[in-house]
């Protein structure tokens, strides 16, 4: 009984791990995806303040 | 009394046994932490632990690369196919994120457009070599062989091995820098108390100057030695005008020897730089992993 029992909640373990870990990554990406957007965005404004002052 | 200890029993048997269909369901949705915390609490029959093990392996197999046997599925190949799959979401995210995997996924690519081509040479010099034992090239080189002259000229002629040798060392000459994305996005703003992504995307762990190392020592080597075999395939197409203008069968055979041999030359280079490309990603995962596990923990 202990061997499948065992056995179940390894591999239960192992893919809830990986899932952790794929959380972490999209998290992270979404954020870095965030910082990239407003980066841009501030560019932009940057530039258009320029084409005024011009 | 027995017949309502058997009552009992068989109450409890219903409640462990849609314990277990409601842990398969979570499992067959992909809520693997949600069934896993079930899992742990849960008093199973032998039979319903198997019936889990069973449907794991089910997404187990959806996470594989590699078509696995049907069956049941060992843990130490589990392990190693979630392994393999939290490498690829590692590399997926470096790939998006970082200037130097992207760069390694190139040379990757690469190396495998090389493997087509250098493939492709040896299969022309072999069959060349077998019209050459049968004698089939009349003297002077006759119509037999000019289909089979055409196919050697189309390959080189296309030097696309050497494009695709000098594509890698203009990679190769990027990866000498490995903290290029560090000046651009301030980790700090990204897990501002924690920063461990940071050090993933600086690769400032220990292994990731391994990394830095790998990225600017062997690889390097490698390439020089990819730009030794673009010199070496440049020489292929001066053979080939030899074997056409031979009508002596025993120095085409030679020649395609030679051939042969730069072949295997150019083979061993490209094999060099992909040994070193899965050096690079594995210390890469293995940086990450290490600089994700507190927040795995957390």
């Amino acid at each position: 009984m202990d061997n499948s029992k065992d056995e179940a909640l390894q591999k239960l373990s192992m893919l809830s791990n990986y899932q952790k870990l794929s959380a972490i990554l999209n998290k992270e990406n979404d954020k870095l995806d965030e910082i990239r957007a407003q980066e841009s965005e501030k560019e932009e404004i940057q530039k258009i303040k320029q084409s005024l002052k011009k | 009394m027995e017949e309502r200890e058997d009552t009992l029993e068989q109450i409890n048997h219903q409640a462990s046994h849609g314990q277990a269909e409601a842990i398969e369901k979570l499992l067959d949705q992909g809520k693997f932490k949600q069934a896993e915390s079930l899992a742990r609490t849960a008093d199973l029959s032998p039979e319903d632990w198997e019936q889990i093990s069973t449907q794991a392996d089910s997404s187990i197999r959806k996470l594989s690369k590699e078509p696995l046997p049907k069956g049941h599925i060992p843990t130490e190949q589990a392990q190693d196919v979630i392994t393999g799959a939290e490498n690829e979401a590692i590399l997926d995210y470096g790939a998006k994120n970082d200037p130097e995997t992207q760069n390694i996924g190139a040379m990757e690519g690469i190396i495998l457009e090389n493997e087509t081509i250098l493939q492709q040479l040896e299969d022309t010099i072999a069959e060349a070599k077998s019209q050459v034992a049968g004698n089939r090239w009349a003297k002077p080189v006759g119509f037999l062989a000019l289909p089979m002259i055409s196919d050697i000229y189309a390959i080189i002629k296309g030097k696309k091995l050497r494009k695709s040798l000098k594509r890698l060392e203009k990679l190769n000459l990027q990866l000498q820098n490995p903290q290029v994305l560090n000046s651009k996005v301030n980790a700090d703003k990204i897990t501002p108390s924690k920063g461990h992504m940071a050090t993933i995307i600086g690769h400032t762990t220990s292994v990731a100057g391994s990394v830095a190392v790998l990225a600017s020592n062997p690889v390097t080597a490698g390439i020089g030695a990819g730009a030794m075999v673009a010199g070496g395939i440049t020489s292929l197409v001066g053979y080939i005008k030899q074997i056409i203008s031979f009508s002596d069968m025993g120095k085409t055979k030679q020649t395609l020897e030679k051939l042969e041999k730069k072949i295997d030359q150019a083979r061993d280079t490209n094999n060099m730089a992909k040994m070193q490309v899965s050096m690079y990603q594995s210390a890469y995962t293995q940086g990450a992993r290490e600089n994700l596990q507190p927040m795995m923990t957390a």
